[in-house]
């Protein structure tokens, strides 16, 4: 079972680094005036969803939360992943789409490794 | 294979490779006096192209976001590629000598002129021009440039010092012929146009803004002196003391061989209503035929009668001769806001394709009198089919409650030419017009116009003066209040949107056509590039309003900026498909120009920005070539 628990923090750690390089990517799209979205609301709103999701994924991954509310955090974490992908591809920001989709992966195995208090009673 | 063969075809492989890098100016806001906007340059092919790179950059630093105490600058400048130079105006009015080949500045000219939005809501500029007399010396090639505030100024080509035979010390204070009805500036934003050594000038104001305003003019000025050779108005006489403008802001076109200036004039004041000018003005919104000269009127065509849109004639017609039915036929091709194509013989002045009279909406306004009928052009399709209102778009219809269907219903719209109402009318085409000062790009060879088009629905409503401060209060000219002081109406003019910003009419928002002039037919008409609403890119298949204009290559190739998106595109001109794409600093909003220097070919590119479009300025110029 221990197994199980490591495979979801790896993947919520996973989670966190993507999240950061999201976080990069979306500041390099608000701040660089090449990248054709510098200032725009939209690049504001990935950077924000990233940053959020960094933050998230290193909750869930280093602090022991009730079921609950890790169940909430992770499923808030995969739609964020997956909403910020969609924002990046209209900002036609490839690779922090290619970032965010490994990340709602990466989210999604966290999810589907099962019940995270049942595997570490057992 | 013998000695002389192998000579003989390595002279012809020398010539075709000669031929294919011949030495091309860009001497003139539209390439050459005919404004075809054509090269004959050939190495760019829509093959070719994807090893465009970019050769160098500048950022001239002449702009502002309008957020301190200097206006916004809307950039709108064509280099100019002459004297092995090339020469731009910037929104400050400076004017820049560049290596084109690699950028670095050779002089620059500062005007000391005021920074301030005189007539415009921002400062622009559209370029420069030049004049070279074909003698050596100081000030035989000249580089001139116009100012927010009526000054033209002169400077030599090679050293950017004044040239003080012309007006006082080299600046010529145009305003000196502002003497009627002068309650704004001549603004000298469109450099002039140059024949022989004749400068001919229009100059732009604010038509919206007052009922009674200066009458609009063209100048003819010489090249050396700024003395004023002649001055035609375009307002009849009896009318001035009640009305004005009907001024050319725009690029001109010419035939030196017809001796010949061929002028887009604007539409009269103020712009969306006329009972203070019922009377004709047959030169309003008129492409007119002037003699070089003389200044006579020698033919006009109008294309709105008594215009209460804005309508304005916006580009220079383009001059090429047609192939048709065996006969070689001087033509004229005026491109128009309302998406009309008019094709005219430019010797005559008579329509090469049939112009037809049709009825149009009576006005409901106070004291209006719109034209019982107006021209159409009945052969050449128009960009973007004018009359017919586009379809609803379903998303901005339901994220705005029904708001755009409810709008359907609720404001006016019996086709092209609806008048302005006081329950408010569809303006469509928009006041930015369907096609606007860029203009078209037609290739002499074969006759096919190239055409980029927007799609903008604007509402436009009378506001009776007895209640317009009290509906416009404090906010003005943002929220698209205008006054039109001296009418009985002020107005207020808007795009049609939802709460959200979303467009309420179906895409696309802007294409890019083909017409072969010699048979009418339109080949092509495609979306063209992509809209931006706070970062985030519309699908390829909604395109986006476009300002700025194409230019044409001999190798096929169609250069393009004036997309909200910031990109600069080479497209296939046999479909109108894209082939390559950069992104640049802002929308592109100017024709760009091609040049041979030293060998080899370029193209450059201004990215300056556009309000109209959004809200993002630059002041960068961008120069490709071809990589190997």
């Amino acid at each position: 079972m221990m197994i199980t628990r490591n495979f979801r923090q790896t993947a919520l750690l996973l989670v966190t680094i993507l999240g950061l390089t999201g976080l990069g990517l979306a500041l390099f799209e608000l701040l660089s005036p090449t990248s054709g979205t510098a200032g725009s609301a939209g690049a504001t709103l990935v950077l924000v969803s990233t940053a959020l999701l960094a933050a998230t994924a290193a909750l869930l991954a280093f602090v022991h939360l009730k079921r609950w509310l890790f169940g909430l955090l992770l499923t808030l974490s995969v739609i964020d992943a997956a909403a910020t992908a969609v924002a990046a591809y209209f900002l036609m920001a490839n690779v922090l789409v290619a970032t965010m989709l490994l990340a709602l992966l990466a989210g999604l195995a966290a999810a589907f490794a099962g019940s995270r208090q049942g595997r570490m009673t057992t | 294979m013998t000695y002389m063969a192998r000579t003989l075809a390595a002279f012809l492989l020398l010539a075709a490779s000669g031929a294919g890098a011949q030495p091309t100016d860009w001497t003139t806001f539209n390439g050459n006096l005919a404004a075809q906007k054509y090269s004959p340059v050939s190495s760019f092919t829509p093959e070719t192209v994807q090893r465009l790179e970019r050769v160098w950059s500048v950022e001239t630093g002449d702009a502002a976001d309008g957020s301190d105490e200097l206006p916004q600058t809307v950039w709108s400048a064509t280099p100019i590629y002459a004297n092995e130079t090339l020469y731009l105006g910037t929104p400050f009015y400076r004017i820049l000598a560049l290596d084109p080949a690699t950028g670095e500045e050779r002089w620059s000219y500062e005007p000391e002129t005021v920074l301030e939005a005189l007539t415009q809501p921002a400062l622009k500029n559209r370029g420069v021009a030049y004049w070279q007399s074909g003698s050596q010396g100081v000030c035989e090639k000249r580089v001139y440039i116009g100012t927010m505030n009526a000054t033209l100024h002169a400077v030599d080509a090679d050293t950017g010092q004044p040239c003080a035979d012309f007006g006082e010390g080299g600046v010529l204070d145009v305003n000196q012929w502002n003497t009627v009805n002068d309650n704004f500036p001549f603004s000298l934003l469109q450099p002039p146009t140059v024949v022989g050594d004749t400068l001919l000038l229009g100059w732009a104001g604010k038509d919206w803004a007052y009922a009674v305003a200066p009458p609009g003019n063209l100048m003819a000025i010489d090249a050396r002196t700024g003395g004023l050779k002649w001055d035609l108005s375009f307002i009849p006489e009896d009318l001035i003391p009640q009305t004005g403008t009907a001024n050319i802001w725009t690029s001109m076109a010419a035939d030196p061989r017809l001796g010949l200036v061929y002028v887009p004039v604007s539409s009269p004041s103020p712009n969306y209503w006329g009972g203070n000018r019922t009377d004709p003005i047959p030169l309003a919104t008129s492409v007119t035929a002037v003699d070089i000269e003389t200044g006579e009127v020698r033919w006009s065509q109008q294309l709105i009668r008594h215009d209460i849109w804005d309508y304005d004639t916006p580009s220079a017609p383009t001059l090429v001769d047609l192939e048709k039915n065996g006969e070689t036929i001087p033509a004229l091709v005026q491109t128009t806001k309302q998406g009309q194509i008019f094709v005219l013989n430019r010797e005559t002045g008579e329509p090469v394709y049939p112009i037809e009279y049709r009825p149009v909406p009576a006005s409901d306004a106070k004291g209006e009198k719109a034209a019982p009928t107006q021209p159409f052009s009945s052969a050449l399709a128009p960009t973007n089919d004018p009359g017919k209102l586009p379809d609803v778009s379903r998303l901005a219809d339901v994220t705005g409650w029904g708001q755009c269907s409810d709008d359907v219903e609720r404001f006016r719209y019996e086709g092209l030419f609806t008048p302005p109402s006081e329950q408010g009318t569809f303006l469509w085409p928009g006041t930015a017009g369907a096609n606007n000062w860029g203009g078209g790009a037609v290739d002499p060879r074969t006759g096919i116009l190239y055409l980029n088009s927007s799609r903008i629905v604007q509402v436009i409503k009378l506001i009776p003066r007895d209640t317009y401060a009290q509906v416009a209060g404090e906010s003005g000219a943002e929220q698209g209040y205008y006054a039109q002081e001296g009418a009985p109406y002020g107005i207020q003019l808007y795009n049609w949107t939802n709460w959200a910003n979303l467009p309420c009419w179906a895409p696309p928002y802007g294409t890019f056509s083909a017409y072969d002039l010699r048979t009418g037919d339109r080949l092509y008409e495609v979306p063209f590039g992509m809209t931006q609403q706070w970062g985030f890119y519309g699908p390829e298949s909604w395109g986006s309003p476009t300002l700025g204009g194409p230019v044409v290559t001999a190798g096929g190739v169609i250069f393009i900026g004036a997309s909200m998106d910031a990109r600069v595109r080479a497209l296939d001109a046999r479909t109108g498909t894209e082939v390559w794409s950069d992104l640049v600093e802002a929308p592109s909003v100017a024709i760009p120009a091609v040049y041979t220097h030293e060998g080899r070919d370029y193209v450059v590119f201004v990215a300056g920005g556009n309000p109209i479009l959004k809200p993002q300025i630059g002041d960068q110029v961008v120069a490709y070539a071809l990589g190997n």
